[in-house]
């Protein structure tokens, strides 16, 4: 046994006892809730084994940067540590009771040496949408409404400092060393640093949305460099209602598919064609037109897709060559889901997970038509979860693995995935050409 | 001519002003004597007392002056009407640490140099209770905030520790563009006008005249 894995606290009560600490109480919650959810995506039907919750998080915290991608296959629309992040985050600044109007009009006085009223011939006093990092006030001027989101104060500042906060918790939670975890920490602090800059935003917002147009059934706000600065961000007012209120309600299933093509398509565009993704695809960044078209907002997270990563990441998503042995195993090893001290005894089962869990999640790319309102895929992909948390030769598997980039890309999947479910919708893939 | 003189006046006062702030600043204490510093600035010991007594004096009037100026430029902005109790506490505030970062280096030097029990605040801690008392009592006649027997005649004393506490956080705030003291500002203001408004502090008042009169019983 390495000094590490003896630090490595194994059994079921060591387990237990480190996370009844004061510190991962919090965090335990949050892996409760998405194991939970996980294992049985309807809660209240049946009641969840501890137990076995805590041996599923065991090897996914062994499993370490793969253990992201399977915490994200599990939870689906939540990207384990992101989320864990992002919820610390959240409570640590946006509980906040919405921003006073006073304060939105110091912020306008300090981008625009104007008030909101000066600018604006009618601007609503009180927010109309919370926003990740802000609110969204509506405005209008001669007959056009504006959305006008505004960013809390202080929220940039203390984007660093939060994170260090979160950090030895979540650690813990992922039983993982400070050092293995570094580079997905900072991919997420980058994340989130940008998505308090509204500067780039805007760039982003308009760069993507021009870009894509001519997809069919797609909108977007047009944006108003001259209205926008570093905390206020102008665009266009879509009319319509927010995707979470439209999966609730009851439409023919043509309505759900024309709304689940745009959104796939939308995406295949940015994946392949773009190589930058919405890498927030949470339904409250959509909002449906009475017409039925799919309104994109909120381009604060978007992950830039490197050409050689996208290159070897989205090989994967094709089932040839992942039934193709060599092909596989260089990949594998090139992204650091293999790594070269593994145990030789380890490799093999270690791949044959991998290649069944990416059978499993390329499933919708390898399809001519997908229909993701289908709740046995989903299923599929929990048992699978279920399955791997008892081989006991992933538990033993140690480092950290899979690279960092791929943690905003299993996100936008994951939650497109989600999405497409939560719609109901069948959708007929594009073949990329590889 | 009357207004030639007071014009007059009015310059040497900011003349005085401005050369005291900038002393202070750059001599880190105040000028050794009257005398000298007239001297210095070119007026006569008669121009300088015409105005001010003392050099306590002058720390008195900036105080005061920022805090005019606070609530001049609030009433001058339309807006400020439609604004409920909350609202013109808020903007009373954010305008006050605007007009403080104007000069901030010397609130700050004369924070420190006049000590825990600020004593050259008095004028401005009065201006600032005339503009929080008729807004307190718009907030009590709009049922914003809650009538309470004997507590509700001092609410004004909570806006001026408030202010108290703004000025400790602004003084030591290091976020870019102070974006922390207005953190600070939306957070406390609104902790103090929950407080005054129907809340559980009701129910603490309550359960505590129970418990003193049950207890006296006995």
């Amino acid at each position: 046994m390495t000094k590490e894995q003896i630090k490595i606290p194994t059994s079921k009560i060591q387990r237990a006892a480190s996370f009844a600490g004061a510190g991962a109480k919090v965090g335990g919650n949050y892996i409760k809730y998405y194991v939970k959810k996980a294992l049985n995506p309807d809660l209240n039907r049946d009641e969840l084994n501890e137990n076995n919750a805590e041996d599923i998080y065991g090897t996914l915290s062994k499993l370490k940067g793969s253990a992201l991608k399977v915490a994200q296959m599990l939870s689906m629309d939540k990207n384990l540590m992101p989320q864990a992040y992002q919820d610390k985050f959240q409570m640590a600044q946006y509980s906040a009771p919405p921003l006073s109007y006073p304060l939105v009009v110091k912020t306008f006085n300090q981008e625009f040496k104007k008030s909101p009223t000066e600018i604006f011939d009618t601007f609503s006093k009180i927010a109309l949408q919370a926003a990740s990092i802000g609110q969204v006030h509506k405005a209008e001027l001669k007959g056009h409404t504006y959305a006008v989101k505004v960013q809390y104060p202080g929220v940039a500042a203390s984007v660093s400092s939060d994170l260090k906060l979160v950090k030895p918790l979540a650690t813990r939670i992922l039983n993982l060393k400070g050092k293995d975890i570094g580079r997905y920490f900072k991919e997420v602090e980058t994340k989130l640093l940008e998505e308090t800059d509204y500067k780039l935003e805007l760039a982003r917002s308009i760069k993507i949305s021009e870009a894509s147009a001519h997809i069919a059934n797609v909108v977007f706000p047009k944006y108003y460099p001259a209205l926008s600065g570093d905390r206020i961000l102008t665009m266009d007012w879509i009319e319509g209602v927010p995707l979470t209120e439209f999966t609730k309600q009851n439409h023919p299933q043509e309505i759900k598919d024309k709304i689940g093509q745009a959104l796939w398509d939308f995406y295949d565009f940015q994946i392949f064609k773009l190589k930058a993704v919405h890498a927030d695809p949470h339904p409250g960044n959509f909002i449906i037109t009475p017409d039925f078209k799919l309104g994109v907002i909120d381009f604060g997270c978007v992950k830039e897709i490197e050409e050689q990563f996208h290159k070897d990441y989205f090989t994967l998503l094709n089932s040839d060559a992942i039934n193709n042995d060599e092909e596989f195993t260089r990949i594998m090893y090139k992204l650091e889901f293999l790594l070269k001290d593994d145990d030789a005894k380890i490799v093999p089962v270690l791949k044959k997970a991998f290649q069944e869990m990416l059978n499993l999640l390329g499933k919708p790319f390898n399809s001519d038509n997908f229909d993701f309102g289908d709740d046995a895929y989903f299923k599929s992909i929990y048992a699978l979860g279920e399955k791997f948390s008892k081989m006991v030769e992933l538990k033993e598997a140690n480092g950290a693995r899979g690279p960092q980039d791929a943690i905003y890309i299993n996100r936008t999947c994951f939650g497109l995935y989600s999405i497409l479910n939560q719609i109901g919708a069948k959708v007929k893939i594009i073949k990329q050409k590889q | 001519m009357a207004t030639k003189t007071q014009k007059k006046t009015e310059n040497i006062n900011e003349k005085i002003i401005s050369f005291y702030m900038d002393y202070v600043l750059t001599e880190q204490k105040q000028p050794a004597s009257i005398y000298a510093f007239a001297k210095h600035l070119g007026i006569t010991e008669a121009e300088f007392y015409k105005t001010y007594t003392s050099f306590k004096d002058i720390d008195i009037a900036i105080w005061k002056g920022v805090a005019e100026n606070t609530i001049n430029a609030l009433m001058a902005s339309e807006e400020f009407e439609t604004y409920n109790s909350r609202e013109k506490l808020l903007g009373f505030f954010y305008t006050l640490v605007e007009a403080l970062n104007a000069n901030r280096s010397y609130f700050i030097y004369s924070l420190k140099a006049q000590g825990a029990m600020h004593k050259n605040l008095g004028e401005f801690k009065e201006q600032i209770e005339n503009f929080a008392k008729p807004t307190i009592q718009q907030g009590l006649a709009d049922k914003e905030l809650e009538e309470r027997k004997f507590i509700s005649d001092r609410y004004y004393d909570a806006v001026w520790v408030n202010t108290l506490f703004i000025l400790n956080f602004w003084t030591n705030d290091n976020s870019k563009g102070f974006e922390k003291t207005d953190a600070a500002i939306e957070k406390s203001v609104n902790l103090m006008l929950e407080l005054m408004g129907k809340s559980a502090l009701d129910s603490l008042l309550d359960m505590g005249k129970f418990l003193l009169q049950n207890g006296l019983r006995k």
